[in-house]
């Protein structure tokens, strides 16, 4: 499939800003799943942007908005082709759950089966994991069933988290979006040893457009899979991957910090439009804004914040 | 005056317990023992009243009878014989190189960690280990240029390493200011003795921050970055800043634009090439870590990986402080420099080794027990010396996290004659040599000999209780 991304995010700040450094985490890399045919990156107040490639690999573009400014705009462009990558079966068996630590130490899975910033791994989750794997033998069936059961266990409500909801607040009350469907997932999976990462992108289907998180598990000889545990299934040609990383914490699509107000707006809208030879076929749109306001004065802030509606945007 | 000195077990700096004073003592003492008593006070508290005049303080955190209190100073001097001093300089040469090696590979290649030599879990679970930097360039190749190395001495007087301080190691000023205030209080006994000189250290930091200059920069403006007057090392950021003719700032007065870092004058901007840092990693940048910190330049982290500064010590050095990978060191010389180490560490225990943690846990009364990532006597059990209470606190925090925790049998430290409630005893001492990395490596002779003043005390920090003594070099 080939896709056209827009991605445009716009902050509006109610006083101005200054002295804005920024992350952006946007370009999908080329990667046996997808090509990358074009990517450009618009800024508004427009000004030098650098990139340069991270500890995960992902492409991050880094600029700086010195002077003072009332709106911020970031906008992406991307082309790409995604392949089908053909699924498993569901009932393959293709390392038992015994040998998962095997290759685990020789394939750098470390990061992926530590806590991190918003997955704990204590001994509720563990039990969780035991519960929902039952007698499965083989690590492919395993995460799957622990795929499953978060789909079960969590109900998809939008807004009801923000963007720095750790899991544990998720398991406890049971909802959230796809984010925190990826970080409870990627909690059971590192409890039972099976190296687990996040990972950010969009979702091109017929009823939402949106970024989108999903999770990619590790197995010896097979490498890493892509699961969604919003929809409790493979990822498949519809998803075009950013990055990825142990958590949220390490691909949010814009962070940094900047001097002036906390009272801002923001909008985002990402457009996925599937293109088919000449004529384009556009899927849907979706747009929101959110409104932020606080009391407290100017202090050097994270600006990523609201990135979290956006995800939220992908129904399940 | 040291008629009624007694050695107590452990071995004494000045002192053998059988031939009398040391050689390397015996000019020294035959001067200061000419000294009348009177003497000796009136030079006592001149010293005292000059160190507190010139406002030579540090501050404790979380006491609250008053933040900045006076290094106390120690007159009799602790002297190194110029053999001792070779052996030294040769071992912490080794050492500092190792570590800097294994910074750049863990950094780059990680070939340490998959050659096995070193657990992979030890380096990527470590705190201070900075992901972000992984494959980056520091400037010349050089992450730790300015080491403070704790020794210390056994009952056989055998030197062994304590720790490495890789990040912002502190201390050196008061090297300097004893210095100056041994030569005023006894101006004639230096040159009749043949001590060698301290004075050159600022000007060899100079040097090594000079070359750490982006490519290009003929004339590079070097400027020390401090937290502010709260910090505990303030004193020494003014002072150094001083010594070497460079701008003393704090965050607020650096600023980034285009990834280039600009400092705000009273005659305008003016670019900034070199910061001899004395802040944290975590507060550096809030944009890339710690987002609450006001201490930092945001953008400065950019800056750094596009070339345009450079950062002295490098980003990511505190995992060599780590107090796990100090258990390594011995292995990091065998295996990057394929030699025996010239210094040994002390004996060493790992809580996240089983076998360790379980000989640990069974001996908690005899050990020493460190948190991995603290420092300056913070996070500590000194087992002989704790209750019951405290050892169980520790017991429950190892099994807990035995990742940051270390143990290490208790060593008796050399010990010094010291002048306490009118008359000498022998006081526990370590030292800490100051280690530049530049162009070349340059260790000013001697160091920083901190005292335990309490009686039997082992703990030498100044956070603690700890005073300190002028070190001498022998030619």
């Amino acid at each position: 499939m080939k896709y056209e991304i827009l991605h445009r995010t716009s902050y509006t700040y109610l006083s101005p800003a200054r002295e804005s450094f920024n992350d952006v985490r946007l370009e999908p890399p080329s990667i046996p799943e997808q090509t990358v045919e074009s990517f450009s990156l618009r800024v508004e107040p427009e000004v030098r942007v650098n990139r340069y490639t991270d500890f995960y690999s992902n492409l991050v573009h880094h600029f700086e908005i010195p002077a003072v400014h009332n709106s911020l705009l970031i906008e992406s462009r991307v082309r790409v082709s995604t392949r089908w990558p053909e699924p498993l079966p569901e009932d393959a068996k293709l390392c038992p759950m015994v040998r998962i630590g095997d290759a685990v130490d020789s394939e750098r899975c470390f990061d992926f089966l530590q806590s991190s910033r918003y997955v704990d791994l204590d001994v509720d989750v563990w039990k969780l994991a035991i519960d929902a794997i039952g007698d499965r033998e083989d690590a492919w069936q395993a995460a799957l069933a622990l795929m499953g059961f978060t789909y079960k266990y969590l109900k998809y409500l939008p807004n009801s988290t923000h963007v720095y909801t750790h899991m544990r607040d998720v398991i406890e009350n049971r909802c959230g979006v796809c984010q925190d469907f990826a970080h409870v997932f990627i909690g059971l999976c590192r409890s039972v040893k099976i190296p687990a990462r996040y990972v950010s992108g969009y979702l091109a289907t017929e009823t939402a457009s949106a970024t989108h998180a999903w999770t990619e598990i590790y197995l010896p000889k097979i490498g890493w899979r892509a699961l969604d545990p919003t929809h409790d299934r493979q990822a498949d040609e519809t998803y075009v991957k950013i990055g990825h990383g142990r958590d949220y914490a390490d691909v949010p699509p814009v962070s940094g910090s900047y001097h002036g107000t906390l009272e801002r707006t923001m909008s985002v809208e990402v457009k996925v439009t599937e293109v088919r030879g000449q004529s384009q076929e556009q899927f849907s749109t979706a747009g929101r804004q959110s409104q932020e306001q606080s009391s407290k004065p100017a202090a050097l802030e994270e600006s990523e914040a609201p990135e979290k509606k956006e995800a939220g945007e992908t129904a399940a | 005056m040291l008629k009624n000195y007694r050695t107590n077990g452990g071995y004494d700096e000045m002192l053998d317990g059988k031939t009398g004073i040391r050689a390397h003592y015996r000019k020294f003492n035959k001067l200061f023992g000419s000294l009348k008593p009177s003497d000796f006070n009136a030079k006592r508290q001149a010293v005292d009243k000059a160190f507190l005049r010139q406002g030579i303080t540090f501050n404790v955190y979380g006491d609250a009878a008053g933040a900045e209190k006076i290094f106390p100073f120690d007159l009799l001097p602790r002297i190194i014989p110029a053999n001792e001093w070779e052996h030294l300089e040769r071992g912490l040469t080794q050492r500092i190189t190792a570590l800097n090696l294994f910074l750049h590979d863990i950094y780059h290649e990680q070939k340490i960690l998959k050659d096995r030599v070193i657990p992979e879990f030890y380096v990527l679970s470590g705190r201070h280990f900075r992901r972000e930097f992984v494959n980056f360039n520091v400037p010349k190749g050089i992450y730790i240029h300015v080491c403070g190395t704790d020794l210390i001495r056994d009952k056989d007087g055998n030197y062994l390493v304590l720790e490495d301080n890789g990040r912002c190691p502190s201390g050196v000023s008061y090297v300097l200011e004893n210095r100056r205030a041994m030569k005023r209080a006894f101006p004639g006994m230096f040159e009749g003795i043949g001590v060698r000189p301290v004075e050159t250290y600022p000007q060899e930091l100079l040097k090594s921050l000079k070359f750490l200059a982006p490519a290009g920069v003929a004339d590079p403006t070097v400027v020390l970055l401090t937290p502010g007057a709260y910090n505990s090392a303030y004193f020494e950021h003014t002072y150094l800043a001083r010594q070497m003719g460079i701008e003393i700032v704090e965050g607020r007065d650096l600023f980034v634009r285009d990834q280039r870092v600009f400092m705000r004058t009273t005659k305008g901007l003016q670019p900034v090439h070199v910061i001899y840092r004395r802040i944290d990693d975590d507060f550096i940048d809030p944009m890339v870590f710690r987002k609450d910190s006001m201490l930092g330049v945001p953008g400065l982290v950019h800056a750094y990986r596009a070339g345009n500064v450079s950062l002295a010590n490098s980003i990511g050095t505190g995992i060599a402080d780590d107090k796990v990978m100090y258990y390594f060191v011995p292995r990091m010389i065998k295996y990057y420099l394929n030699q025996e180490p010239i210094l040994p560490n002390v004996p060493t225990y790992l809580a996240s080794e089983e076998a360790d943690r379980k000989y640990i846990l069974e001996h908690l009364p005899q050990l020493v027990v460190k948190a991995a990532n603290e420092s300056g006597g913070y996070g500590m059990l000194m087992g002989p010396k704790a209750g019951r209470d405290e050892i169980e606190k520790f017991r429950k925090q190892i099994i807990a996290e035995p990742r940051n925790y270390i143990a290490q049998p208790m060593i008796c430290l050399s010990q010094h004659p010291t002048y306490c409630n009118g008359k000498f005893e022998g006081r526990h001492v370590d030292l800490r040599p100051y280690i530049l990395s530049g162009e070349k490596i340059c260790i000013i002779p001697g160091g920083l000999t901190r005292v335990a003043l309490r009686k039997g005390s082992l703990v030498v920090n100044s956070s603690q209780g700890g005073g300190s003594k002028d070190t001498w070099v022998l030619y």
